[in-house]
């Protein structure tokens, strides 16, 4: 027998864990499970208990996929010879969805955080390095533009200052379709700081 | 480097707009309350708002709230749990200011158990920028004497606190530079290091140092002629000099080379040692025939004048840069000056046109005639006093 307790109450609980979620937001969601056919409830549990057996990190990428090489890194068309250091998996699926980049990503799952006892030796920095003696020719750098952002891409380009490989960053500066009196000063800074000859 | 900031109108060019709190509304802020408990609601009047009550009554808390309400900080560097009152959950605090287009209502909310809200207008801000930049505020407490008797950093915090307000590049440079610091520090003090880790940090300590030393130059431009004047107009016979003391030049190439080579000392100490955070704000007095260190040559008196100079200093460049008066909150000033003294404070303070909050344990401390709207606090209970 289980112990009656209160079976909402704690999918309330669970659910305002998520981001984003509050109380009251959970309640709802947990009554309209409830109000709906139990079959959704049971698919949506085995897809959460599923979650972490079926969901593997690529073992040359580090995406997420349900195999060893995720779809990305197993796509043939994809350029081989440049790849797209992002710091975690959304960043990849936010440029993918823009379907500019063409190449291969690596996800570094983290940034050069000191404070958060984050040292390089905890980023998968071999795994690029190696990744990187075959005919890869330029490395991409997608971190965030925020202090650990900027220093890891600092730390990649030191890594590869010996080798055939290009380290390159990608711009920033004020977003396509956005006015220019509404962007912030430092975005408006960085925008001209590094302006193009047309 | 394109800077942010326009330059300063002379003086007196336009009429600036003075920036006022008129009503204040604040719960389970500190031991604020109102008289029969729950909110406090107060209406402040436009000039002087004189505070006074017991010491420990709650004086200091209402400057905080309305510290608090301008820098999203507390200026005895309070953490949240100790703002929030001691049998409270969450606290709130909540300003009309006016003087600057139409009245705008900034509110904070802070909890203990949840992240802090703050809105204008019912609205959540852009940015935390957005709001220092709309309201100004100059504060003055007893703790400040040590700006200019104490070490750099309280001179630096100064500058960056005046800053901060004025200049959103500058407040984010200023993030950026303190969180490399800290990390390169950090990796400084382990005992094996990545030396390319260190190296990671060093152009973002160049490029955001450069930064802060432009915009601290052209600030102390500014600062060290009126810190200077509204010196001599108190302690008339004591020559005063203020100059910027820059550890690094402006140059981005320049600090990069500099923490190069200063790495092994670095290394060696387990931090940073080149860069804008070992700056300081000199000040130099001329008893006799030659100017030397303010700190040794001052006595406590004339110490006494220089912090009120760079705080009328602060308030004037404000003024000049914004186009609008900040509030100025003086905390226990009174009993700092003698009676001579006060009264031409209060004389220039209201020639300035500004709102004033002071605190004070006797309110016949404060030599104004005219202007002035007195509260009395008792036990957190803030009460207006109507004459």
């Amino acid at each position: 027998m289980r112990p009656a307790g209160d079976p909402i109450g704690e999918l309330v609980e669970l659910l305002s864990r998520l981001p984003s979620i509050g109380e009251r937001t959970a309640t709802r969601l947990a009554f309209h499970i409830l109000k709906r056919e139990p079959e959704y409830a049971k698919a949506l549990g085995q897809a959460l208990t599923d979650i972490h057996e079926r969901v593997i990190r690529c073992e040359d990428c580090g995406n997420y996929g349900a195999e060893a090489k995720c779809k990305i890194c197993s796509d043939i068309r994809r350029d081989p010879k440049i790849i797209c250091v992002v710091a975690q998996v959304p960043d990849l699926v936010a440029i993918e969805r823009s379907g500019t980049f063409r190449g291969r990503y690596h996800v570094l799952h983290g940034l050069l955080a000191p404070l958060d006892g984050v040292g390089p030796d905890r980023l998968p920095l071999d795994a690029l390095e190696k990744r990187c003696e075959s005919d890869v020719e330029e490395i991409v750098v997608a971190t965030p533009l925020s202090v650990e952002g900027e220093a890891t891409a600092l730390y990649i380009k030191q890594v590869f200052a010996e080798s055939k490989v290009q380290v390159s960053r990608i711009a920033s500066g004020v977003p396509h379709g956005g006015e220019l009196e509404f962007t912030d000063q430092v975005t408006l800074g960085r925008a001209f700081a590094g302006r193009k000859q047309i | 480097m394109v800077r942010a900031m326009e330059s300063p109108p002379p003086y007196g060019s336009t009429p600036a707009a003075t920036l006022r709190v008129t009503k204040l509304r604040a719960r389970g802020f500190r031991n604020l309350r109102g008289a029969e408990g729950g909110e406090l609601f107060l209406e402040f009047g436009d000039g002087f708002n004189v505070v006074h009550g017991e010491n420990g009554a709650g004086k200091s808390n209402l400057l905080e709230a309305l510290d608090y309400l301008g820098t999203l900080s507390s200026f005895r560097g309070a953490k949240t749990e100790s703002l929030v009152g001691i049998e409270e959950e969450s606290a709130r605090i909540d300003g009309l200011l006016e003087g600057h287009l139409a009245p705008r209502r900034f509110g904070v909310q802070l909890s203990r158990s949840a992240a802090r809200k703050v809105q204008i207008d019912g609205k959540r801000p852009r940015s935390i920028a957005m709001w220092r930049g709309a309201i100004h505020v100059v504060l003055f407490h007893p703790g400040h004497l040590s700006l200019t008797m104490g070490a750099p950093s309280g001179r630096r915090d100064f500058l960056d606190r005046i800053l901060e307000q004025l200049d959103a590049t500058y407040a984010s440079a200023l993030a950026a530079y303190r969180k490399a610091l800290r990390s390169r520090n950090r990796l400084l003090k382990q005992l094996e290091v990545d030396r390319r880790s260190i190296l990671a940090f060093d152009p973002i300590l160049a490029q955001s140092g450069a930064i802060l030393v432009q915009v601290r130059q052209a600030l102390i431009q500014d600062l060290a002629p009126r810190i200077e004047n509204a010196f001599g107009e108190v302690m008339q016979s004591l020559p005063l000099r203020v100059q910027y003391q820059p550890r690094v030049p402006p140059d981005p190439e320049i600090i990069l080379k500099k923490l190069a080579e200063s790495y092994p000392k670095d290394r060696a100490r387990g931090f940073t040692v080149e860069g804008p955070h070992s700056d300081d704000l000199g000040l130099q007095v001329k008893p006799q025939n030659a100017f030397g260190d303010a700190k040794h040559l001052a006595s406590q008196g004339q110490h006494r004048a220089m912090v009120l100079s760079l705080k009328m200093a602060e308030l004037d460049v404000l003024q000049a840069r914004s186009g609008r008066v900040p509030l100025l909150l003086l905390d226990d000033v009174s009993s700092e000056l003698d009676r001579g003294r006060n009264k031409r404070l209060f004389e220039r303070l209201a020639r300035l046109g500004g709102q004033v909050f002071l605190t004070t344990t006797h309110p016949d401390h404060i030599v104004l005639e005219h202007g002035r709207t007195d509260f009395r606090v008792e036990a957190g209970v803030v009460e207006r006093v109507e004459e």
